[in-house]
């Protein structure tokens, strides 16, 4: 008996849903920084010529590949050829990965919304971030036990991660990303606002898009351009795959994916307007030149941003809470994606009820998290982050493009995403895929490994990358193939058309 | 700000919340 396959209730929720997993802690940390490290404003270039022959390809393919097969990324590969199946999984098994520890660093911004009352981080919020709240060790094998501050928070992100995605697609994600993306916009517009009005933003914003066009001739400035435009999308995560599979059977394709990945990409540029004009005032502020205070990542968030909060000229903590409850709206469309993106795959292959596979998932996370939230936590964060982001998400999506574009024929996909959308799509799509997607992706995976060989990643012991980096790598294809090679408790492999649902 | 900035400015802009504003109306137009 065919069980009736879940469906998004309409197509604002699911555009909503995947701009929310597209949107992450990166877009408002990462860009602004890359754009001004790589020749500011003429960063713009190769970014927008990834975009439009990586980004916006990939996220099309995505959506047509779980569109067409209506499965997730583990189903969608095993019908294609039944041995391609850990295809999919090592990209729902990276986000796995990735989901464990990126619910820490969401629990870090819960802590610092929690913080912005009386602006608990203090005049040096340097050593409150790594000192009095990370309680940072003096090294990654000198673990020292849970960090109960951390931990408290830990439990609040993931008890909202749990009771969003047990609700499933329709009554779960989607009505939670109804909420989220609309609050984040509003806040983000706020911090906008804020950011460009203050005393020598212009000075921050003239930083951010100044071009320096000497930049563009170095290939490196493309590689990371690239490298940008992959990882902000979520694609090669399984996730787009797993929501696409949720679509009705007349959706617009094409068009959905233009929308994602611009929104997704326009909500970056923007936010570099709100980090920019903060960092020129703080500048401006202390009188050092802006080079003293431009930071990125984590440094930005919960170093840089509190001590210019501190220096705002009033309603500080508001702006404190704005922006971390930002931070975490951001991150929690895309924590919930991940989840989605691996419970969905073992619901679907082991024919097991949402709820317990909910719980298991949640819960084996759950448990893997808990080495983040120790005070050696961060290096393990950083370690892990490095080796799946550079070796296995980068690897499927090389293996995506490869597989789909000339094994299965990426001309069949863009037949598929032509029949049902208003965008028509050349052969230059297939071009995009077969050939400029898989050489980038390629070449910047050589240098990391070429990196990572010669120089022990972050300066740690060559101990701890092999054991923790290589380790979550070996650990990932391991499980992969033992997923991949049980049973499926449900036959998907009837006429795939069949299973689409009006 | 610089006339640099400003015309990199306008160009992002224009790419990335012109083709976002683009693509939305075509879908609302739309009956998918």
């Amino acid at each position: 008996m065919e069980e009736k396959r879940e469906q998004w209730g309409s197509r604002l929720g699911f555009v909503m849903a995947a701009i929310g997993s597209a949107i992450g802690l990166g877009n408002i940390w990462r860009f602004s920084y890359m754009t001004y490290s790589n020749g500011g404003g003429a960063f713009l270039i190769p970014y927008f010529v990834a975009l439009f022959t990586a980004g916006i390809p990939i996220m099309i393919l995505e959506f047509s590949f779980g569109h067409k097969m209506r499965g997730t990324a583990p189903a969608a590969f095993a019908k294609v050829k039944k041995k391609f199946e850990i295809f999919g999984w090592l990209p729902a098994l990276a986000s796995f990965g990735l989901l464990t520890y990126y619910v820490v660093i969401l629990s870090w911004a819960l802590s610092y919304v929690f913080y912005s009352f009386g602006l608990k981080w203090g005049e040096d919020t340097n050593a409150f971030f790594f000192g009095n709240y990370l309680q940072l060790s003096d090294g990654i094998w000198n673990i020292g036990g849970i960090n109960t501050a951390v931990f408290i928070s830990f439990i609040l992100i993931w008890a909202i991660n749990y009771f969003v995605t047990i609700r499933g697609i329709a009554e779960g994600i989607e009505k939670a990303c109804k909420v989220f993306m609309p609050v984040l916009f509003i806040l983000s517009v706020i911090i906008v606002i804020r950011g460009i009005t203050l005393p020598g933003a212009i000075e921050g914003i003239n930083w951010y898009l100044k071009p320096d066009f000497s930049k563009i001739w170095n290939p490196k400035v493309w590689i990371d351009a690239y490298g940008q435009i992959f990882f902000t999308l979520s694609v090669a995560f399984a996730v787009m795959i797993a929501y696409s599979s949720y679509l009705p059977k007349d959706s617009d394709l094409s068009n959905n994916g233009f929308i994602t990945a611009l929104a997704n990409c326009g909500y970056s540029f923007f936010m570099g307007f709100g980090t920019f004009g903060i960092l020129g005032y703080m500048a401006h502020t202390q009188n050092v030149p802006f080079e003293e205070v431009v930071s990125q990542s984590i440094g930005l968030a919960f170093v840089t941003i509190p001590k210019a909060i501190n220096m705002l000229p009033g309603a500080n903590t508001l702006f404190g809470v704005i922006f971390f409850v930002a931070l975490v709206f951001a991150g929690l469309s895309s924590s919930i994606s991940l989840i989605e993106a691996f419970a969905s795959g073992i619901i679907e292959k082991y024919n097991m009820p949402r709820k317990k596979a909910i719980n298991l998932v949640c819960g084996i996370a759950f448990i893997i998290g808990l080495i983040f939230v120790t005070k050696a936590g961060l290096y393990f964060l950083d370690i892990a982050d490095h080796f799946l982001a550079n070796y296995i998400i980068t690897a499927a999506g090389i293996i995506e493009c490869i597989v789909l574009g000339y094994i299965y024929g990426a001309h069949k996909l863009r037949e598929h995403a032509n029949a049902v959308s208003e965008v028509m799509l050349g052969s230059w799509w297939d071009f995009c895929i077969k050939v400029v997607t898989p050489v980038v992706l390629g070449i910047s995976y050589i240098l990391n490994i070429k990196a990572d060989f010669t120089q022990s990643y972050g300066g740690y012991p060559w101990s701890a990358n092999f054991i923790v980096g290589w380790g979550a790598v070996i650990a990932t294809i391991i499980v992969g193939i033992m997923l991949s090679s049980s049973k499926w408790k449900k036959d998907i492999f009837v006429d795939v058309n069949k299973e689409v649902q009006g | 700000m610089e006339p640099g900035a400003i015309v990199m400015f306008i160009f992002g802009a224009v790419v990335l919340w012109g083709g976002l504003a683009y693509f939305l109306s075509k879908a609302m137009k739309s009956k998918g």
